[in-house]
């Protein structure tokens, strides 16, 4: 059994490469302004429900600035998730870690990353971050992340059968 | 089967418990325990956690929450259903028909990118439970099948259990502590910087137990050798040694089997009270011993005085085992019985020691006697009339200024370590011993609940006033069957309007179909129902935890009074049952002082009533007095210790003021004092607040009762005539 154990572990190690050689590969992605469209696939729903804007990453922050359906901002920091809606600025309790996981993924930080994730290439273009928490596998199976020289495309694959895909391309100045 | 208890509230009388302290007696939340560990180490943190809930688990005395099966299945639990849950705003907006501004939400949070934990889309399109949901579960980091993992620079698990036995169960709480250090120890091993916190009743009920059992041994093993010492050096011979050894350990043996055979759970605290037994018992012995080389006559004559002197201290007892203390009422059993005990071991079986050789007290302890008696008899007659005078005005002015506290905290102290790691958990998990705590007793849950969600919107007002941070209460994890109800119906009502019928078709979706189907509090863990205490009337009360803000603490807050919750306090209820008691116990010395009248009339004469009971009353208030003047605070314990005094002072009347030989009356007095200072004095250095203020009363008590019961052998000599005549 415990020859089994090893030669699984060994084949997994093999397979994996450390974070930092995955995602330095979108090195340029750092800051700036993106346009989005978020396909949301939600079981039992037959098609996607779409909706698109830009987003803005800064050095510790990101806003998430939905144009369409509803127009909506999420500010996304270490410290959570603010929602802000007209004059409404609602902190979304309880979102520090989905706020923090997706700063690290857009940030490329790898100390956060490679605490959470174990990396796996997927293809030339696309790498897989595997879930290593509880937490997390609750809710994701993997999250892809694709592009040549920036990320392009983030798949969340949630453990339900849904999957959430955010097409990014960046742009000079806001939208 | 005996169980052993270290309950501080045990004393407290069933009959006249608080509905709090009824509570508390009931909450399952004291088998409750919390652990959390911290180290570098994965491999130390997981060998810990698994072999102590292993070796807990296995003999049936724990149960522990194992995250990853209660999060699986809570997650299904909330996703099953899905739209019975709603927060507070969202039902408003659905019963104002804001129907535009629910779905505007349900499309922001389909359009955020953070993920969904509970969402069952089709069965709830607008997103309600999940929205509601998301701020309780979102703060958890991580969890394994152990423990909780909490967010801490050094990596730490929180790990939660419950224990299968009350917390003050003895045996439990001894060997979870010493499962508990052994694997410390073993975790060390791995990662010596492994750090164990501990949090729970039991951890404390553990400690005092653990006390009480060393001062036992402790107070009881010093007091026999302090006793021993004593006679060896008053006899000087082995005989009167093993007459004393022998009638101590019929008393011991006699009050504990007595004790054992009635009382089904024995305080440990009534235990360490019982060891003064051996002060006590020993005076019968001494009295024996003493008259053995008197010869018969005179042997007898001490018996009838001890008779006299058992029966009057026997009231003593009495009345202590039908105060409405059910501790005090095992000590009296305890030492009623030992007592009984030690005059009938002197009646049959030391007598066959008299006439006997060896029996003769040293030459030393008569002289010294002699010349102590002089100065008593030397102070004149009218002189002596003035002294009692004196002494009733000084005890007058003494109760006058006596000052009771009826606060339970006082009793009892648990170390300053195990505060500590208390106060350690709390901090780490976002409690305070400041958070109050609001009760609500109800029919059933559904009465409960609903109460529960008023309360809630009164909180939630409160919040905006920033008076009230945050709570905790059932009805955020399950709703009343009402609420899940007309939340499923408001939703209907909305699908069926236009807006709804946009809503639904932009997603390609039909109109959910809702199956009234409610969820009950019994598809909860038995951990998320550990508020909730089922009580025995078939009744049901429940806990809510309300975290103030520091205006909140600043500002009395009665938020709740008229929804029939009312603020958990234990140790104030206790406080007030004890104001009530120590009112009656009062009465009770007074009138056992009545009681030492009527005997000391009946057996002596109208004078020695009259000034012995000005005696005892005077002992008694330099006893509570002094204890004061001490610096220590007087409770109900030092009133208790005052009905001891009594009952050990009435005997140095008794011997005093009867027609024996003044001189073997001191030296029979002297030892039997000093060795019950030996055994209340000890009592004094106990860790136990209680025990301590018990013992410094009593031992005051005797010094004054002992150095100023010769004033009565001026009665001796009248007793001689009346007994002639």
């Amino acid at each position: 059994m415990k020859i089994l154990i090893a030669f699984a572990l060994s084949v997994l190690i093999a397979g994996a490469v450390q974070a930092e050689e995955l995602v330095s590969r979108y090195a340029e992605s750092a800051s700036g302004y993106y346009q989005f469209e978020q396909a949301r696939h939600i079981q039992g729903l037959p098609r996607p429900v779409i909706s698109r804007g830009y987003l803005e990453v800064g050095e510790d922050t990101l806003r998430w600035v939905v144009q369409h359906p509803v127009a909506s901002e999420i500010r996304i920091s270490e410290q959570g998730i603010r929602e802000i809606s007209g004059e409404q600025d609602t902190v979304i309790e309880g979102s520090e870690f989905a706020a923090r996981l997706l700063v690290a993924v857009l940030q490329q930080d790898y100390e956060f990353l490679n605490e959470y994730f174990l990396t796996e290439e997927r293809s030339p273009q696309c790498m897989d971050l595997l879930p290593q928490r509880r937490f997390l596998q609750e809710q994701y199976e993997r999250i892809e992340l694709c592009g040549d020289a920036q990320l392009e495309r983030l798949l969340l694959h949630e453990v339900d059968g849904g999957h959430t895909d955010i097409q990014l391309t960046p742009v000079d100045t806001v939208p | 089967m005996v169980s052993w208890n270290s309950d501080i509230l045990a004393f407290l009388p069933a009959s006249e418990q608080s509905s709090a302290n009824y509570l508390v007696t009931q909450n399952p939340a004291s088998q409750q325990l919390r652990l959390i560990i911290r180290s570098n180490e994965h491999a130390a943190l997981e060998s810990f956690a698994q072999a102590v809930q292993a070796r807990t688990q296995s003999d049936g005395a724990m149960d522990w929450v194992n995250p990853a099966d209660q999060t699986e299945q809570l997650f299904a639990l909330y996703r099953a259903y899905a739209g019975n849950l709603a927060s507070d705003e969202a039902l408003q907006k659905l019963r104002s028909a804001d129907y535009q501004g629910m779905i505007d939400d349900a499309w922001r949070r389909l359009g955020s990118p953070t993920p969904m934990l509970v969402a069952n889309f089709t069965q709830d399109p607008l997103l309600l439970t999940e929205r509601f949901l998301t701020p309780a579960l979102g703060n958890i980091r991580d969890w394994n099948e152990y423990g909780f993992e909490l967010t801490a620079d050094t990596p730490s698990w929180l790990l939660l259990g419950t224990l299968q036995t009350p917390a003050f169960h003895r045996d439990t709480g001894r060997m979870l502590t010493q499962v508990l250090a052994e694997e410390v120890t073993r975790a060390q091993e791995l990662d010596p910087d492994f750090q164990l916190v501990r949090s729970g009743v039991v951890f404390h009920a553990s400690e005092a137990a653990q006390q009480a059992e060393w001062e036992i041994n402790l107070f009881g093993t010093l007091s026999l050798v302090g006793v021993f010492c004593l006679i060896w050096f008053s006899f000087g011979r082995i005989r009167p040694f093993i007459v004393v050894a022998g009638v101590l350990a019929i008393a011991l043996l006699s009050g504990f089997a007595v004790t054992v055979l009635i009382f089904k759970q024995i305080h440990l605290l009534a235990l360490v009270f019982a060891t003064t037994l051996i002060g006590v018992a020993v005076d019968y012995a001494i009295h024996g011993v003493l008259s053995v080389a008197r010869g018969h006559k005179t042997f007898h004559q001490v018996l009838s005085h001890l008779r006299l002197g058992l029966a009057s201290t026997l009231i003593g007892y009495v009345v202590l085992f039908f105060l409405p203390f059910p501790l005090f009422s095992q000590v009296a059993v305890f030492i009623g019985s030992g007592l009984l005990a030690a005059y009938l071991a002197v009646h049959f079986w030391v007598v066959r020691f008299v006439g006997q050789p060896g029996f003769e007290v040293r030459a030393m302890l008569l002289t010294g006697s002699q010349k102590y008696l002089g100065i008593f008899q030397k102070i004149p007659a009218r002189f002596n009339s003035l002294c009692f005078i004196a002494v009733f005005l000084i005890a007058g002015l003494a109760f006058w200024q006596l000052s009771f506290s009826d606060n339970v905290r006082l009793f009892t102290q648990s170390s300053a370590s195990l505060l500590h790691e208390e106060s350690t958990v709390m901090e780490a998990l976002g409690e305070s011993f400041s958070n109050p705590v609001l009760v609500h007793q109800a029919a059933d849950v559904e009465s409960l609940l609903q109460a529960q969600e008023q309360l809630r919107g009164r909180l939630r007002r409160m919040q905006e006033q920033g008076l009230v941070a945050s709570w905790n209460m059932l009805a955020d994890q399950v709703s009343s069957q009402a609420r899940q109800t007309e939340l499923l119906q408001r939703q209907h009502a909305l699908w069926r309007s236009d807006i709804g019928a946009d809503y639904l078709q932009a997603l390609g979706m039909d109109i959910p179909v809702h199956v009234n189907r409610w969820m009950h509090v019994e598809q909860l863990s038995a951990f998320q129902r550990q508020s909730l205490i089922e009580l025995d009337d078939n009744g049901i009360a429940a806990f809510v935890q309300v975290r103030l803000t520091a205006r909140g603490v600043a500002e009395p807050l009665d938020l709740a009074a008229d929804l029939g919750f009312y603020w958990f306090t234990p140790l104030d209820d206790a406080a007030k049952v004890l104001s009530t008691l120590r009112s009656q116990l009062m009465l009770w010395v007074v009138l056992a002082l009545l009681g030492a009248f009527a005997v000391l009339w009946w057996r002596r004469s109208l004078p020695v009533a009259v000034s012995g009971s000005v005696y005892l009353a005077f002992v008694l208030a330099f006893a509570m007095w002094a204890t004061q003047w001490f610096g220590l605070q007087l409770t109900v314990f030092n009133l208790v210790a005052g009905i001891m005094v009594l009952a050990l002072a009435i005997d140095y009347v008794i011997f005093f003021s009867a027609p024996l030989r003044p001189e073997r009356v001191q030296v029979a007095v002297g030892l039997s004092a000093v060795t019950s200072m030996l055994a209340f004095g000890i009592l004094a250095v106990s860790a136990t607040p209680l025990i301590a203020g018990f013992g410094v009363t009593v031992l005051l008590g005797i010094v004054m009762a002992a150095v100023c019961a010769p004033l009565f052998i001026r009665f001796s000599g009248q007793q001689a005539q009346r007994e002639t005549l």
